[in-house]
């Protein structure tokens, strides 16, 4: 493996090493540490907790099988997280063109998380609104976002990634990070402005 | 672009961060580990010989740090290989396209050529015209006469 210095400060260096070697376990770690927040930024994209499962399966899968050729230049995570935006992409490009999606078969996803109804509830800007209603609301708003300004407003303000690690993730400058969330924030709201507080 | 220039709204953000307790149900997460480890041992098994020697091969060329090297060279042999390949079809068949029809069908049964109408180049000079011209014109006088 090459080293570089992101790959001296990477927590996961080491797994990745005995995994390369073929020590299963030390992928299944990997596994266990990243599954989240790779589900997270999956969920948050296609809004569908059935094409999030299948796309985790492959994003893990060939995580496994390319992990030989990973060369250690950029953390771990973040090559993981840019397999999982590739994937994710491409899913969605392919989804497209099968169907034009309702936006009523987005996944209303997990309603009953108690400190999700109890933020919302205790949150000044939506205290009126029912939670499925917010729930709905938001990820209908998220899916009329172009697929590059979603990816964006998911590692930004869900996920809460940097500037910097989001365009190394995206290849792209981050500039162009910037510019594509202000794009997206000024859609939304436009679209929930009712939500925000004044 | 400055950075000032395009800031995020910060009660966007604030709206968004919501979404972080979205989560699948419990245990999801044990239950992914379990079906993503059989998946990939039923993978192993399915693999077949020829794509675990192309996985392995890929490795090898990565492993030696030049693979655009190794594929440029290769993508040179096989553009050598073919252009052999063709140079030797050309020789064997002459200048003639080898016509898979004309091959295969017998003769009598194959559609007439097109007969080839070459057109008549006017070659005579303008004394000569003009001779004829004028022989014309005395010929038709004398029938006339006659």
């Amino acid at each position: 493996m090459v080293a570089s210095p992101s790959a001296k400060v990477d927590p996961d260096a080491e797994l990745v090493e005995k995994a390369r070697e073929g020590d299963t376990c030390a992928f299944d770690e990997l596994v266990n540490r990243h599954s989240r927040r790779i589900y997270g930024l999956i969920y948050n994209m296609t809004s569908n907790h059935e094409d999030t499962n299948d796309l985790m399966q492959d994003v893990f899968t060939r995580a496994f099988r390319s992990l030989k050729r990973f060369q250690g230049r950029s953390k771990f995570s973040t090559w993981l997280y840019s397999v999982a935006v590739n994937l994710t992409l491409n899913f969605l490009k392919k989804r497209r063109r099968r169907e034009t999606m309702s936006l009523d078969d987005v996944d209303n996803g997990i309603v009953n998380n108690e400190v999700f109804i109890d933020l919302s509830n205790r949150a000044n800007p939506v205290q009126q609104a029912g939670i499925h209603e917010i729930q709905k609301r938001l990820n209908k708003a998220l899916q009329t976002l172009s697929e590059d300004h979603r990816v964006v407003v998911t590692m930004f303000d869900i996920q809460q990634l940097p500037h910097a690690e989001i365009s190394r993730i995206l290849g792209v400058s981050e500039g162009t990070v910037r510019s594509r969330l202000f794009y997206a924030h000024r859609h939304l709201q436009s679209l929930l402005g009712d939500l925000l507080a004044t | 672009m400055s950075k000032g220039e395009h800031e995020p709204d910060p009660r966007i953000s604030a709206l968004l961060k919501l979404k972080n307790y979205e989560s699948p149900s419990d245990g999801y997460f044990e239950q992914f580990s379990r079906e993503l480890r059989e998946h990939q041992r039923s993978d192993a098994l399915k693999g077949s010989s020829f794509s675990l020697f192309l996985e392995r091969f890929l490795a090898w060329l990565d492993l030696l740090g030049k693979p655009r090297l190794a594929y440029g060279a290769a993508a040179a042999y096989a553009v050598l290989a073919i252009v052999l390949v063709i140079g030797l079809r050309q020789q064997q068949g002459g200048d003639v396209k080898r016509n898979p029809f004309m091959e295969s069908t017998p003769v009598s049964a194959r559609p007439a050529q097109p007969k080839q109408v070459v057109p008549v180049m006017e070659t005579l000079s303008q004394a000569e015209r003009e001779r004829l011209a004028a022989e014309k014109k005395a010929s038709a006088a004398a029938t006339k006469e006659n």
